[in-house]
């Protein structure tokens, strides 16, 4: 027998308990890694669809609470393209619209001619030849089951797909990318741009980014800059949204720590004479901690691993199926998933320690005496 | 007898001894050992008696370390014993202790149970296996080694309880009420089979016994009452002694 064999044993005495308490343990591990996966899924999708049209900085309205409920005077493009260090920058208005079939999906107007319409990665068709015609992203055109010549409807207005576009990001691949114009007229912002793409020489250094961002933030007082990695961080949407999906999970956490001390406990009482037995034979206070501890580490890992199965199985779903798919980059990295495990793993040794020091507190004279 | 065993602290025979020993409850109200003087040497079988409650179990708890006195001392090996921990060393290393209630742990098997003690080896798993096999197959229980305690009848289980108290060669076996639980018949194979551990093994037995027949057998009879030591009472392992 090995020492591992005892706390199995253990286990194996009270099966229900023990499936209810690792289900415990399980939701808590499913809801941190569906809940944070969302949360980092939806920074990705917009870090990655910025970097699929190789944006560099972000300039936007300043103090608007979110990037997306600004405005910026399109005048400004121009402008800032005249910066030394500034290759390119282009306008972008960007408005969430409904479709007719009730899909939420986003509509992305660029100034024809600009640098952004080279990002696109067509598949099919080309791109538009006046504003009556727009672009697809993949998975909105499947979707919808558009094909190049086809009409759509964007907020009651007709449009020609003139072509269909794959790209990395999931945000791009459920948008309607539009000429700058018509998507003004629709959305009543005339002039208007929600954020201008900067993008600058290739090969420009992180330094170099920061450096002109500071310099460009000073020269415009109106108008935020960031670096493309920043923008992401900075976003207070994204922010509160990661906030509550890291309490919410930190609650479950906290939750079935406490079912997993209601365990151990029940299961080191219940026990008493047992472990006077133990005592009775030898073993040391320390081993019969280490027991009891190794009892509550198996007990969550086991409930942590099946919790990172369905946790994962879960993201699949809700962003595969679910509105969210156009909003979501999957992306769960191996490090995130190990780092859910080991908080179940700490969440089995703090559940179980003070179980552990009640265990070995009384002499195993009296212990002995226990039914 | 017995060829004296070797001695582990020159110039004192005394495995244990006990001076002024006292184990008092609730508060002093209830003295279940009361000032008690005993001396026991290396090698001997020694058997404590008393009616019910006089304090026989207290005293070989206090003996074997499960339990520390309200006040005196005992030494094991000339060595004053004050702590649990030190108690747990010792108990590991050179105490085998058997119950009238067998006390197997029920969600082991036979074999595992006798494997208990020998975690503090350091002894590898297979190792622990093959003596724990060793052990029951001496006891006469190699064929219910993968069977649990639940499985087993009073005889079988304090066979199994004794190979467990045997299997780190103890040089001291605490038994109390070993028979306490059984019928005559498995009574007496069940001392018959500590005697012969006894010769075998070179060890020190203190036994609890209610049975006026099994006190009759070793080297010194006990008797306690009230918490004291009430008569302690030389007898021949060869010739048997009468009170
Ligand atoms: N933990 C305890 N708390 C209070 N009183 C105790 C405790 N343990 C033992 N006693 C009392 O101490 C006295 C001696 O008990 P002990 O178990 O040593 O007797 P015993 O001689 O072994 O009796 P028996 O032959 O019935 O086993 C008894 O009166 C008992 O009630
Ligand atoms: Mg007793």
């Amino acid at each position: 027998m090995y020492f591992v064999s005892v706390p199995i044993k253990n286990l194996a005495r009270r099966p229900t308990r023990t499936m209810l308490t690792g289900l415990g343990v399980a939701v808590a591990v499913a809801s941190l890694i569906m809940l944070v996966g969302l949360a980092r899924g939806l920074e990705d999708a917009w870090s990655q669809s910025l970097m699929d049209r190789g944006v560099h900085i972000l300039v936007s309205q300043k103090g608007a609470v979110e990037v997306l409920a600004g405005v910026v005077d399109e005048a400004m493009a121009p402008r800032l393209a005249l910066t030394p260090g500034v290759a390119k920058a282009a306008g972008e208005l960007v408005a969430l619209t409904a479709l007719s079939n009730g899909a939420t999906i986003l509509a992305s107007g660029w100034e024809p001619g600009s640098y952004l319409w080279d990002s696109l990665n067509l598949v099919e068709g080309r791109l538009p030849a006046d504003d009556r015609e727009v672009v697809l992203g993949e998975s909105l055109a499947a979707s919808t089951g558009s094909k190049p010549g086809d009409t759509l409807e964007v907020m009651g207005q007709n449009f020609k797909v003139a072509g269909i576009s794959r790209n990395q990001s999931a945000l791009s691949q459920g948008t309607v990318f539009t000429p700058l114009r018509p998507l003004q007229q629709l959305v009543g912002k005339k002039g208007m741009v929600t954020f201008i793409n900067l993008q600058l020489p290739a090969g420009t250094d992180q330094e170099r980014v920061a450096a002109l961002t500071e310099q460009l933030s000073a020269a415009y007082p109106s108008l935020k800059l960031l670096p493309t990695n920043e923008v992401t961080r900075q976003n207070r949407i994204l922010g509160i949204f990661r906030s509550m999906a890291w309490g919410t999970s930190l609650l479950a956490i906290i939750i079935s720590t406490v079912f997993v001390l209601n365990t151990m406990v029940m299961s080191v009482s219940e026990r008493t004479k047992e472990i006077g037995i133990l005592t009775a034979v030898g073993w040391s206070p320390t081993r019969i901690i280490a027991m009891v501890l190794l009892e509550g580490i198996l007990l969550c890992l086991g409930g942590g691993l099946v919790g990172v199965a369905l946790g994962v199985a879960g993201l699949d779903v809700l962003t595969s199926y679910s509105e969210l798919k156009t909003f979501i980059q999957p992306r769960l990295t191996g490090g995130f998933l190990l780092m859910a495990a080991v908080s179940a793993v700490l969440l089995g040794a703090l559940g179980s320690l003070y179980p552990a020091s009640r265990a070995v507190r009384l002499r195993a004279a009296q212990a002995l005496k226990r039914e | 007898m017995k060829a004296a065993p070797q001695q582990a602290f020159p110039g004192s025979s005394a495995l244990l001894e006990l001076t002024a020993v006292s184990r008092h409850f609730s508060d002093g109200l209830v003295r279940a050992v009361d000032g008690v003087d005993l001396e026991i040497e290396s090698g001997s079988w020694v058997t404590i008696t008393g009616p019910s409650g006089s304090g026989k179990s207290t005293l070989l708890s206090l003996i074997s370390g499960l339990d520390l006195p309200t006040s005196g001392e005992v030494r094991f090996r000339g060595r004053s014993m004050n702590s649990l921990r030190e108690w747990t060393r010792v108990r590991q290393a050179c105490i085998g202790l058997v119950f009238q209630a067998f006390h197997l742990v029920p969600t082991l098997t036979a074999a595992e149970n006798v494997e208990l003690p020998m975690f503090g080896n350091g002894f590898k798993q297979a190792l622990r296996r093959q003596l724990a096999h060793q052990l029951l197959d001496r006891v006469g229980m190699s064929h219910v080694a993968q069977r649990s305690p639940g499985e087993l009848s009073g005889g079988e289980l304090q066979r199994v309880a004794i190979a467990r108290a045997l299997v780190n060669s103890p040089h001291l076996i605490l038994a109390d009420e070993p028979t306490g639980n059984l019928d005559s018949r498995n009574s007496e194979q069940i001392i018959g089979l500590l005697k012969e551990l006894y010769f075998e093994q070179d060890c020190t037995v203190v036994m609890v016994t209610h049975d006026p027949v099994i006190s009759r057998w070793g080297d010194h009879r006990v008797c306690m009452r009230d918490g004291k030591m009430s008569a302690q009472i030389h007898c021949s392992l060869d010739d048997p002694c009468t009170l």
